[in-house]
């Protein structure tokens, strides 16, 4: 039985209030952190558990921190990601409705250890309810001394604020929402200069995922080594998992790194109605779709990497054997479709483009050539953009047509007989 | 930059640039062009438009050309199966949703669209859905006119009224492949002097000039360099002509004028201004003859007796010594001919006024290219004393000409527009002054006079001119003269001989020659020198002889 | 009819700006309390908050059009946005939307005549495993099925006739 860490407390009643929190130990990684550590003894224990960001890059977060420069007196900024937009993707919401405190202990010991003087928590427009649930945890912490100025009587202090996004996916991308923060458009911006080096204002910055920062309090106050010893090499600690799609029981679910996919989804009561897998997407629509030949798969960002495919926010999307993968792309790229921010060529006509021959086929006028054209899109997305939102909307092309081949060849044979069928008659 | 020099090699050319050298720099300085749509040298980077990507060896995705900065020992390739598979995409991606409306649209030949789809697309096109339908024919500004769907949303013009005018008319507005770049609501370009600069940033159809429209195709124009002489900022400019299809545009030759790149005067840019004042130049108004008046009317004649005309009616007036000459040069002279005007009417005859002051003040303008000073060569009359025997206001010289019993009058027009009014001319005959006139185009004040000579304007003339930096610019001939108009220091050099005076034809060269021996602020200076961006006068602050900074004064 | 914060508002804003008083912060949640004060960013509204947050029309409109929670109209009294990403439309979202469509009359981003309903069609809500979500002014309801919905409905519009 996985020891419940990130999601000990979603079954307490009123987790979300400081008093609870702190009786189930909450804040004391955090007193840890401020009173025994420095602050680059606190990254070094980050970097020893082998914590990757689970935004869906995966990229390990001790070496993100140790990109910061030396402090120069200026302001420098913890941004939290809290825009959680990419489908099936819902874990940071839960973290924040249930256990938001988790995640602000993770912020301030995050801010202790790069020498963040500000922090803002960018959560997508759409979270109301998980906001107001942050919000109010932050004035609790706030009056506690917990945040704010001179933290648990320390020399650090750290302001935190809310910001809210307006309903654009992109502006999860980190540049994009520095962007946002600042008054503009979702615009990701161009790289170098990295975020670390100048990002919001200018300034250096670390833009961290929620369940990243709520990894924190754990890892400082049980060692670097237990955490990545829960999961796999190079890929430390528990991961949460939304499941959803073609599942008896769709949710939120804590397991170690490495978990086999099969168990993950065993985990939330196997695929509904007892049926065969058909596709799983295991880490939100950016991800290559995988098949039932990949339910051995260690879930973890190295192993799912090498298979192919990205664990990203390992948001898992069961679809069964009966269901139709050319309706499933065709609503993966209308997605993308509406979301491409449009500042890039090829993203914005190539997610327009594939998401248009996707319905033709649908309406019967399909042409045997477009798979062909659709795996040129793909390929002419991945590598040419500004930001990975074109090797995101270029993985589910790609990988639906190459997996499903055969299954679109038919459809747009039948739909097109069908059309014209129903145009005779 | 530490001035620190960066070896690599591109195309397997070495190439040592200094550190912070962009790649697409780079290429430039061995003479490798890389398409480019959304880059510009005078606009922030944005790397959105993605055609200009090159291959790095070593590094599996291609990067942007435009923002990729220089590293020792990197290897470029601008020409690879990858570069060449990204171009032919990114064509492909552009081309989508572009209505092909070259058969109408006035960019064909000029269009980025076309020639890289020539140079690096040439795909068939799989495109079997509808394209996006958006506003066309949309006027935004005096001459601008937007056509939204042929937009390829690189950015310049926005950034243009962003960066450098900072006006913000323009923004891109909505999201993903519907985006639109339009204006803001309640605002036009009307009242912006830049505005058509956004129409040479343009590298599509998108955004195309009014005053141009429909008149010629771009291939059929010839190209001539040339200054603008609207006001004293000198900006370099490209008069673009035709000389043999005369059924066109009126008969009118010129079919526009562009800016001219030159980095210390107007770098990039010019105004609304400058750019669509041309057309005086081509007007049928245009006096193409030599008219002498007898009774009545005004008779056509030869330059020869014209001049001999003028001659001895000029010597009649201050036969004597008690006749007096008024004398009227134009601030739009060049200084050759403003030395042979002087040489002429201020050393010949003691009696001479001049309707010319300097002084006025050099500073001023918008704060960005056009200045106060509505001519350009105030400084160049200056520097040649044209007022040194006494020379008053040309405005207060000409109103009180018919009572200051002057016995004749020696007229240079600047402009049509500037001319005084008819009475004037009929209340000097009234006082029996012979009245002599150089002229580009007939007003009711040229229509009155005893003697008009035509002369050309600038897009036909040469000489130098001296900008408000300075700056000694050489203006040379876009056009041939129209009839028989000839330029102003031709006629006069035809006038001379008849005072005891010799200079040749008129010819620029020799008279910038004579010129620079005999005013100082010329000495030492030859044409040649003048180069193509001209060359700044001692006894000016050098400060002012600096480039150009790139953004309005706030 | 001229846009303009009433006192309670202006104080309210007051407190915006000092509370996001770093760079330009303070625009996009000041372009969200424009909305909700006045119900929607309209090309009036859009003058005003670029004087009141100091940017550039351009900029503000930029904005306004970029972001999908923005209108130039106001809605109606219940917004309702019915999520079309790949795991509610694999649970039944295009049958949900249907049966909203037909029930009410309208299309996406159509407001009955009543006003009491504006319907989007919108992207991941974050409410996958409560398959086929929506929100109703920015709170989660799920998994809807007809019943639910003509229940949810009903209770809406404060118990009126189904049409």
């Amino acid at each position: 039985m996985t020891e419940r860490i990130l999601t000990r407390n979603w079954q307490i009643v009123n987790a979300h209030t400081l008093a609870v929190y702190q009786s189930r130990g909450g804040y004391r990684a955090l007193a840890k952190a401020l009173t025994q550590m420095t602050p680059e003894q606190v990254t070094a224990e980050v970097l020893a558990s082998n914590l990757q960001g689970r935004g869906g890059a995966g990229f390990p977060t001790g070496r993100k921190w140790r990109f910061l420069p030396p402090p120069d007196g200026g302001p420098r900024y913890l941004v939290v990601n809290a825009d959680e937009g990419e489908p099936g993707t819902f874990k940071d919401r839960y973290i924040m409705e249930l256990d938001p405190h988790m995640m602000i202990e993770g912020i301030v010991i995050t801010g202790y250890a790069i020498g963040a003087t500000k922090c803002y928590i960018y959560i997508r427009g759409e979270y109301r309810p998980a906001a107001h649930r942050t919000l109010a945890a932050l004035h609790e912490a706030q009056a506690a001394g917990l945040l704010g100025p001179g933290i648990l009587g320390s020399g650090y202090s750290l302001d935190t604020d809310v910001i809210m996004g307006a309903g654009a996916y992109i502006c999860g991308e980190e540049t994009a929402l520095i962007e946002s923060i600042e008054g503009k458009k979702g615009w990701p911006r161009l790289k170098p200069p990295f975020p670390a080096v100048k990002g919001l204002f200018g300034r250096p910055t670390i833009v961290n995922n929620v369940e990243t920062l709520a990894c924190i309090p754990h890892i400082i106050e049980r060692g670097g080594a237990w955490f990545a010893a829960l999961g796999t090499p190079r890929n430390g600690g528990t991961k949460l998992f939304a499941v959803s799609g073609d599942v008896e029981q769709p949710g939120v679910i804590e397991l170690p790194m490495g978990t086999p996919l099969r168990q993950v989804i065993a985990a939330c009561g196997g695929v509904k109605g007892g049926r065969k897998v058909k596709a799983v997407i295991p880490g939100g629509a950016s991800a290559p779709v995988l098949t039932a030949d990949d339910l051995d798969l260690p879930m973890d960002f190295t192993s799912v990497a090498a298979a192919g495919s990205m664990l990203g926010s390992a948001a898992v999307m069961v679809m069964s054997e009966d269901r139709d993968m050319v309706y499933a792309l065709s609503v993966i790229m209308e997605f993308f479709a509406h979301e491409s921010c449009g500042q890039c060529t090829p993203c914005r006509e190539g997610t327009r483009w594939s998401n248009e021959i996707l319905h033709a086929i649908l309406a019967g006028k399909g042409r045997n050539s477009d798979i062909d054209t659709l795996l040129d899109i793909a390929r002419n997305m991945d590598g040419t953009t500004i930001c990975p939102m074109g090797p995101g909307a270029a993985a589910p092309l790609r990988s639906f047509l190459t997996k499903f081949r055969p299954e679109f060849e038919a459809a747009i044979e039948n739909l097109r007989n069908r059309a014209r069928g129903e145009a005779a008659a | 930059m530490s001035g620190e020099l960066v070896r690599l090699t591109i195309d397997g050319r070495e190439a040592m640039v200094p550190r912070g050298t962009t790649i697409l720099q780079a290429a430039e300085s061995l003479g490798i062009y890389i398409p480019r749509y959304c880059y510009h040298p005078a606009l922030r980077i944005v790397g959105s438009c993605r055609i200009c990507q090159v291959e790095v060896i070593g590094n599996p995705t291609p990067q942007i050309s435009c923002f990729t900065q220089v590293a020792e020992g990197m290897d470029v390739l601008t020409d690879s199966p990858l570069v060449k598979r990204v171009r032919t995409a990114v064509m492909e991606f552009l081309l989508l949703n572009h209505p092909i409306d070259c058969p109408i649209c006035d960019t064909s030949g000029e269009c980025d669209l076309q020639n890289f789809y020539m140079t690096d697309g040439k795909h068939r096109s799989r495109l079997r859905h509808h394209k996006i339908n958006r506003t066309k024919r949309k006027r935004i500004g005096q001459n601008v006119v937007l056509d939204q769907e042929r937009c390829i949303l690189c950015s310049r013009c926005v950034r243009f009224l962003q960066e450098v005018v900072q006006t913000h008319e323009l923004g891109l507005f909505g999201r993903g492949a519907p985006e639109r770049i339009d204006l803001v609501e309640g605002k036009s370009l009307d009242g912006n002097n830049y505005a058509g600069n956004i129409i040479d940033l343009c590298p599509v159809g998108a955004l195309t000039d009014d005053d141009f429209r429909f008149k010629f195709r771009v291939w059929d124009l010839s190209r001539a360099p040339s200054i603008c002489p609207f006001c004293s900022a000198g900006c370099n400019i490209e008069v673009h002509f035709n000389t043999e299809l005369c059924w066109k545009n009126n008969a009118m030759r010129i079919g526009r004028v562009k800016p001219r790149l030159n980095p210390h005067v107007n770098s990039y840019w010019m105004c609304d201004i400058g750019r669509y004042s041309f057309h005086y130049t081509e007007h049928p108004d245009r006096l193409k003859q030599p008219l002498v008046r007898e009774g009545e009317q005004q008779t056509a004649h030869s330059w020869s007796a014209a001049l001999a005309l003028a001659a001895a009616k000029l010597k009649q007036a201050v036969a004597g010594g008690t006749g007096r000459l008024a004398a009227f040069p134009s601030l739009y002279m060049t200084v050759e001919s403003a030395f042979l005007f002087r040489r002429l009417f201020s050393d010949q005859f003691n009696t001479a006024r001049m309707g010319f002051q300097s002084g006025i003040g050099l500073t001023g303008g918008d704060g960005f290219l056009l200045r106060d000073d509505r001519n350009p060569n105030r400084l160049g009359l200056e520097l040649v004393k044209m007022d040194r025997k006494g020379g008053e206001p040309r405005d207060e010289l000409l109103e009180r000409l018919p009572q200051s019993k002057f016995s004749a009058v020696v007229y240079v027009q600047e402009l049509p527009e500037r001319d005084p009014p008819a009475e004037l001319a009929a209340a000097l005959r009234g006082a029996t002054a012979a009245l002599i006139v150089f002229a580009t185009n007939a007003t009711p004040f040229t229509a009155l006079a005893d003697i008009v000579f035509p002369i050309c304007p600038w897009t036909e003339d040469h000489g130098t001119w001296v900008n408000w930096q300075g700056r000694a610019q050489w203006l040379t001939p876009a056009l041939p003269p129209m009839g028989g108009a000839k330029p102003l220091a031709a006629a006069l050099a035809g006038l001379a001989p008849f005072f005891g005076l010799n200079f040749g034809q008129g010819a620029p060269d020799e008279l910038f020659d004579r010129m620079a021996n005999e005013v100082p602020a010329f000495k030492g200076l030859t044409l040649p020198r003048l180069g193509g961006e001209g060359a700044g006068l001692p006894g000016f602050p050098a400060s002012r002889l600096t480039t150009l900074t790139e953004t309005k004064e706030r | 009819m001229s846009v303009c914060f009433d006192d309670q508002q202006e104080a309210a804003f007051q407190k915006l700006l000092r509370r996001y008083d770093e760079g330009d912060s303070r625009v996009l949640p000041g372009l969200t309390f424009a909305q909700e004060t006045f119900g929607a960013i309209s090309p009036e509204v859009e003058a005003y908050m670029a004087r009141r947050l100091g940017v550039s029309l351009a900029q503000l409109h930029q904005i306004a059009t970029f972001y999908h929670m923005f209108h130039d109209v106001p809605c109606g009294r219940h917004l309702l946005t019915v999520c079309s990403s790949i795991s509610c439309r694999l649970a039944g979202a295009d049958d949900l939307l249907n049966h909203i469509k037909r029930r009410l009359n309208i299309a996406h981003a159509q407001t009955t005549d009543d006003g009491l309903f504006t319907l989007e069609v919108v992207e991941c809500l974050g409410a996958c495993h409560q398959a086929p979500a929506l929100q109703v002014n920015g709170e989660f309801h799920g998994p809807m099925t007809r019943a639910k919905t003509d229940e949810l409905l009903d209770r809406l519009a404060g118990g009126r006739e189904r049409r």
